[in-house]
């Protein structure tokens, strides 16, 4: 949930309470009673609709963040991000570390969220916080949005690549725009497209003169770039 | 004078097992178990290249200015089975001119088929000129439908040659196109040339680890392992495969990728798989089994080359796991208990086709990363009891392991000269693998349990050895001695050198129980192999009186019958070993061979040695050779004949103490690879024999 | 935030980015508010919040330094000292392989290896410390020892750059797109630059290559897309914002929005020409090599000129176990022409006093040759002494610190430890040696190891002041 009903999570004492006292015990019981299962307690609070809750507060109000009224927005994490690009466009990162001699080549198949050795990294990696286990404070990740990210993301060679080769975009000539833009969103944003954006994509196709796959690859490269996208919502 | 001799005459014969050597302590794995007959050692003589077909190809390169010896890094595959004749490859340096390849024991032949060596970047550019000069011809030929498969070939070769290209060279263009455009590897001349070899092994050559040495007209290279097995031998499919036609756009359809992703790697077991791990590889293989199967997988890379000078880790460290047909993952194992060789048990649940998978554990990979696979209801032993014997006695010998035909070895003949051995059992799929068995030639008894306090010890003579077990966890031993005559004391482990799981700590007490020594981790010089010197060993003044106690336990506080031992107690015979490096030594006619003989000195011995040849051949001779006091080695200088040998003659050295009571005391000197494992670290690895090259370097 | 913020303890101080970021909307902290008016928000958004206390904040004043910039040319893997800065003729082929005949420079009493002539002219711009030493032969810990200063030990410190970037970029008023530390063109890879600073500090990677027809910075520089499709693109982006609609003020998507803003200004702007190296005459190109090397060196003269105050440039391929000889007749040639082509350069513009040009590696190579195999003619790692370059920003030039023994393989004389250089490298940019960092954990900590830190120090550079 991005926060802790106590929060810090280790800064306990008198004058910093939990936000939900009767929460935290009911969390405290079931993790007890189900034999310290934390796979359990985990299903719990995915389950509930509080984490189902959506991003946009019905309250405008400060201590709607501390009792979970609404689901605040969280980055994607480093790993999960590359992950997701490569598993959206077709595409692997060649992870390797020049450390063991001769140099580790991590197998096309391992995920970055699987990837064992914190030396074992890449650039796109460290611009988007993964920590690089030097100090082991849970700090050293970073969640932060910064320009040079949105620099990365908007405009590098590496991103580039991936949408060109992307099975969304390459397969583009066979749909009508309608249909290419249904399936770019489902497939990056998890949703239909709303009139009001296929109204936007159309308006963009006739004023800049682009179809097929030069306007799917503009499609991905703008949803890739949307807030909605790299962020949890 | 009283020589106390621990050492054996250089037999004329065949030895009767292993070891050549003789010193009271632990060799390690490396000393094989073989017949070794000197004079007879499997080779081609040089006169008989006049009936080797024309296959052999000897170059005389116009650069011989650097005539190192040959060294070799890798042999691919590292095995075969008895009755069978292979292929393989010996990747190495400085590999020009091979006359031909010695191999220690017997039933094994050598045939040298090639030698590749890739040319500097402006030859292969010229090849690539001249092969665009006839590209339009090549494609007529390919064009021209009329032309049988053989017809093709020969018009291909003739074209070739005329433009001074030859299949050969056109591979090398090949080759040097595909490492450069390779991003994944880091090209190393030291194991960039190859030799190209044909290996016989005879039905009846015994089974088990050989050495092999490749001679060259510069010289004689250092040795390598390769090992007779018993089962039916594959190898891995290659990763890429070289075509003449095909590469030369002369036929297509026949796409030599598309042959490498059909090709299906199953194994029958039980049967062995020769492969390597390239740069980031995954190797995979499949193999039916029925549910109840007693599997057992068992991966040896490190046993085949243990120390890689340029690699961090400083060896190939293979990682196994098994599959069920759904894909899941069974099981997985990167070591075996503390060798880091993998060995997978599982008993399999149900019928089906099973995956096993290979790879580095930290996804490294190179032409050196070679292993050997073998898959089936193995015979596998895990532990024989007791850990060792009187040499020249006859012992019953418990095995325990899985899937082994017998459970005891009754009046098992041990042989007459000390050392470490090793045993293997008969299983129904061939022979088991190999355990360490410690041979000695003083007093032997066995614990009696209770012993776990100083008042209920078990008695142990001076000298004398006892075997034991820590059959718990948290169970101690004491033993009690009585040590007269104020000459320092010796109480040593051997365990983790046998094989052992015991991490033995030893503590020393005196007749009222105070302690006065402790050890729980001795640093063995001697142990090439061991990565964890785990044994301990402790030398004390006995106090006043002379009685004392030595306590026996397990650091990590572990327990159970594997966890044996044998407890050594000397008193007043200092010990040293010896080593020389490297073995394959290369001398011209008339001149010296040098070697480094290298002593590890224990218990407070200081004094010179003196190196002498034991029962040299005709023609070598050493003079007033002596490691001085105090001091670690010396490089010594051996007289060779003035003839050339026609192949590498064996000698043995020893090396004699004069002391003071016993009066002299004397070891055989162990040829030993100096092997440096990930840049620093340096071992002494023993091999089999030291072996002298007498040649006339080439003009 | 309901206690006072004196009462406060320790423990709040860190992660105060989640504090921020982790809930949509939240009015301000009085700690954030009193962050942000100290530092303003300009160039606040390429780099992450501080991981600082609030009362560390401007404690620091820089004296008025004669160097502004830092060019730190890193030869990663090890350079070997006897066949660069301090050769050693006397002592036999088996230690000097085949350069063995060292070349006079134009300075009285300095020879320098015989594949750098170049150099050789100009003795007088830059100094050399032969008396380098740590005694560390591994990769990892020696580099972090050399640009750091300190031993590792529980703490992640930041190195020179890092600690640069923090005492003079944006705190100090550095204003301008182009972050203040940039590397050329990898990061190293197997060292933190930034330490426990934070990944605000991290430097900004261009990657691509300056040697290449187009210098692609990664993000800055996109040869296949035309200005005028970027524009329309980004249109587009705006206008299918759905969630930021739907989340009108929320504080994170703002944030998002102004980044985006901060990168176009690079993407759209002038800033990315900086890094176009055809506004070079062919002439300048060709004096440096036209090689990665040397057309990083030149890159780094131009980041100097707009005032970037730390430029690393990680020169690969010097870990010569193999092939070394093979591999020096290659790279001196291009170190020679790059380095002596800077140097010639920046002194040329009258930029060298102001500008701090540190050559090194994090150790030397083994002075005797491994001849056997599998080296056959290598070095190995040598930590024990090894040498290293260091010119202007207001060093003299053309002297000798330190010196070692017959063989290269034990330092004789004035020890120097990489506290030192660090130390003195501070001192000329105008970063005293007490100046705090700001330790995650609060310990009082200062940019040069103190005593108690039992970190081996020589003393600082005062011969090259």
């Amino acid at each position: 949930m991005g926060r802790g009903i106590v929060h810090e999570p280790d800064d306990h004492r008198p004058d910093n309470p939990p936000s939900n006292s009767r929460l935290l015990e009911f969390l405290q019981e079931e993790f007890l009673a189900h034999d310290y299962d934390m796979k359990h307690l985990f299903r719990v609070i995915l389950n509930s609709q509080t984490f189902q809750m959506s991003s946009i507060p019905a309250v405008d109000s400060p201590a709607a963040a501390a009792n979970f009224a609404f689901y605040p927005l969280r980055r994607l994490e480093a790993e999960v991000l590359i992950d997701a690009l490569n598993q959206m466009t077709g595409t692997v990162e060649e992870y390797s570390s020049p450390i063991p001699e001769p140099f580790t080549w991590v197998p096309d198949n391992v995920r970055a969220t699987a990837l064992a050795d914190g030396s074992i990294t890449s650039s796109f990696l460290e611009l988007f916080g993964r920590p690089p286990r030097d100090t082991g404070l849970e700090s050293e990740r970073s969640g932060n949005t910064t320009a040079q990210q949105r620099l990365h993301l908007l405009n590098s060679s590496h991103v580039q690549k991936k949408i060109k080769v992307c099975p969304l975009v390459t397969g583009a000539r066979e749909f009508s725009d309608e249909e290419m833009a249904e399936k770019i969103y489902l497939t990056v944003l998890s949703r239909f497209p709303t009139e009001e954006e296929l109204r936007i994509l159309k308006a963009h196709a006739d004023t800049t003169r682009t179809r097929g796959q030069a306007l799917a690859a503009d499609l991905v490269w703008a949803l890739i770039n949307q807030p909605e996208f790299f962020f949890n919502h | 004078m009283r020589l106390r001799k621990i050492s054996t005459p250089l037999k004329r014969a065949s030895f009767t097992r292993i070891p050549k050597t003789s010193s009271p302590w632990g060799e390690g794995k490396c000393v094989p178990k073989l017949k070794v007959d000197l004079m007879k050692q499997a080779y081609i003589p040089v006169r008989s290249l006049a009936f080797v077909p024309m296959t052999m190809v000897l170059f005389v390169f116009a650069n011989l200015a650097h005539a190192a010896p040959p060294r070799i890094g890798f042999v691919y595959p590292a095995g075969a089975r008895a009755g069978t004749t292979i292929e393989a490859e010996f990747g190495g340096q400085y590999l020009g001119e091979p006359l031909g390849v010695m191999v220690s024991g017997k039933g094994v032949t050598v045939r040298i088929v090639d030698h590749n060596k890739l040319p500097a970047a402006a030859v292969i550019r010229d090849y690539r000129d001249k092969l665009k000069v006839i590209q339009p011809n090549l494609r007529e030929v390919g064009q021209d439908a009329n032309l049988s498969v053989t017809a093709r070939r020969a018009k291909i070769e003739r074209l070739l040659a005329e433009a001074e290209l030859s299949e050969k060279k056109v591979r090398q263009i090949d080759q040097y196109t595909r490492e450069r455009a390779d991003l994944k590897r880091q090209l190393n001349s030291q194991i960039g040339e190859s030799v190209y070899l044909r290996i016989k092994v005879e039905d009846d050559a015994e089974p088990g680890l050989r050495h092999c040495r490749l001679l060259t007209a510069s010289g004689l290279s250092n040795p390598l392992r390769f090992v007779i097995g018993t089962l039916p031998e594959g190898n891995e499919p290659d990763p890429w495969s070289f075509d003449l036609p095909t590469y030369l756009g002369i036929t297509t359809g026949f796409n030599a990728v598309q042959r490498q992703l059909s090709e299906k790697r199953t194994i029958l077991p039980p049967a062995t798989v020769n492969g390597r791990i390239l740069p980031g590889e995954v190797d995979e293989f499949t193999f039916k089994a029925s549910g109840g199967d007693q599997v057992v997988l068992s991966l040896q890379a490190r046993n085949l080359i243990p120390y890689l000078a340029d690699a961090v880790p400083g060896w190939f460290q293979a990682v196994i796991s098994l599959h069920d047909p759904d894909g899941t993952e069974l099981a997985f194992a990167d070591d075996y208990r503390f060798d880091p060789d993998p060995v997978l048990f599982y008993k399999i649940p149900r019928d089906g086709e099973y995956r096993i998978r290979i790879h580095d554990s930290i996804y490294r990979g190179r032409e050196d990363f070679v292993y050997r696979l073998t898959v089936g209801e193995l015979p596998f032993l895990t532990g024989i009891s007791p850990l060792g014997g009187k040499a020249g006695s006859e012992v019953d010998l418990a095995l325990s392991g899985g899937n082994l035909t017998e459970r005891e070895l009754t009046r098992y003949p041990l042989p007459e000269t000390p050392g470490i051995i090793e045993i293997t059992a008969p299983g129904e799929a061939g022979l088991s693998n190999a355990v360490f068995f410690h041979v000695d030639d003083v007093p032997e008894g066995a614990e009696r349990e209770e012993n776990n306090r100083l008042g209920a010890s078990n008695k142990v003579a001076v000298p004398g050895l006892i075997n034991g077990v820590i059959d718990s966890p948290g169970d101690v031993d004491f033993y009690r001695v009585e040590a007269g005559g104020g000459r320092p004391l010796t109480a040593e482990i051997f365990a983790r050198r046998l094989g052992s799981p015991l991490d033995a700590n030893l503590t020393v007490y005196d007749g009222d129980g105070r302690q006065i020594a402790w050890n729980d981790d001795f640093d063995n010089p001697s142990a090439g192999l061991t990565t964890h010197h785990a044994d301990a060993r402790v030398t004390v003044k006995p106090p006043g009186g002379g009685l004392c106690f030595v306590r026996v336990a397990d650091t990590q506080h572990r327990g159970g019958h594997a966890f044996r031992y044998r407890l050594k107690i000397t008193q007043g015979s200092p010990a040293f070993a010896l080593r020389a490096t490297p073995s394959s030594l290369n001398a011209r006619p008339g001149g010296t061979a040098q070697v480094t003989v290298h002593v590890v000195r224990l218990d407070g011995f200081e004094g010179p040695i003196r190196v002498e040849l034991k029962d040299a051949p005709k023609g070598f001779t050493l003079n007033n050779a002596t490691i001085p006091a105090g001091e670690d080695s010396a490089k010594i200088s051996i007289g060779v004949p003035n003839r050339q040998t026609e192949m590498p003659a064996q000698i043995a050295l020893h090396g004699t103490a004069e002391m003071k009571d016993p009066s002299a005391l004397m070891f055989d000197v162990v040829p030993a690879e100096d092997m440096t494992q990930a840049f620093i670290r340096h071992h002494f690895v023993p091999v089999d024999a030291l072996l002298v090259n007498v040649r006339r370097p080439p003009e | 935030m309901k206690t006072p913020f004196h009462q406060l303890p320790r423990r709040l101080d860190r992660d105060l980015n989640r504090m921020t970021n982790s809930f949509g909307d939240v009015p301000l902290s009085r700690r954030e508010a009193l962050r942000r008016s100290i530092y303003g928000s300009a160039g606040l958004l390429l780099m992450e919040p501080l991981m600082v206390r609030a009362s560390q904040a401007s404690a620091v004043q820089l004296t008025e330094g004669a160097a502004r910039s830092v060019i730190q040319i890193w030869l990663w893997g090890g350079p070997c000292h006897i066949d660069t800065f301090d050769p050693k003729p006397d002592a036999g082929r088996a230690y000097t392989g085949a350069l063995d005949s060292p070349i006079e420079t134009n300075v009285d009493g300095i020879r320098i290896g015989q594949l750098l002539p170049q150099l050789a002219k100009q003795a007088n711009n830059y100094s050399l410390i032969r008396g380098m030493t740590h005694g560390n032969n591994g990769h990892e810990t020696a580099a972090y020892l050399v640009q750091t200063g300190r031993t590792s030990e529980r703490d992640v410190f930041p190195g020179l750059g890092a600690v640069v970037s923090y005492f003079k970029g944006y705190r100090a008023g550095y204003t301008g797109v182009i972050p203040p530390y940039i590397v050329l063109t990898q990061p190293q890879g197997r060292f933190s630059e930034a330490g426990f600073l934070g990944p605000r500090y991290k430097p900004f990677a261009t990657g691509g290559d300056p040697a290449d027809s187009v210098f692609t910075v990664e993000g800055v520089v996109s040869p296949d897309i035309t200005e005028q499709h970027q524009k329309e693109r980004r249109k587009l982006l705006g206008k299918l914002n759905t969630l930021g609609g739907a989340l009108p003020g929320n504080a994170t998507l703002k944030t998002v929005v102004d980044s985006e803003d901060e990168a176009y200004e690079l993407i759209l702007g002038d800033a990315g020409k900086l890094f176009d190296l055809g506004q070079e005459e062919d002439k300048t190109r060709d004096r440096y090599g036209r090689h990665t090397f040397g057309q990083s060196c030149l890159m780094a003269r131009r980041l100097v000129e707009k005032g970037v105050p730390y430029i690393t440039i990680n020169y690969r391929g010097w870990d010569t176990h193999k092939q070394h000889f093979q591999a020096m007749n290659r790279k001196l040639p291009e170190l020679d022409q790059g380095l002596a082509a800077l140097l010639g350069d920046l002194s040329g513009r009258g930029l060298l006093d102001s500008t701090v040009v540190w050559c090194t590696g994090e150790f030397g190579r083994t002075p005797k040759v491994a001849l056997e195999s599998p080296w056959n003619g290598g070095r190995h790692h040598f930590g024990k002494a090894f040498s290293s370059l260091l010119a202007g920003g207001g060093f003299k030039g053309g002297q000798v610190v330190g010196a070692t023994n017959a063989t290269g393989e034990e330092v004789a004389e004035r020890p120097v430890y990489p506290a030192d250089v660090i130390g003195s490298i501070y001192s000329q940019l105008g970063i005293p040696a007490d100046a705090p960092l700001p330790h995650p954990q609060g310990t009082p900590t200062n940019v040069v190891p103190s005593k108690s830190e039992n970190v081996p120090m020589g003393g600082l550079l005062k011969e090259l002041v």
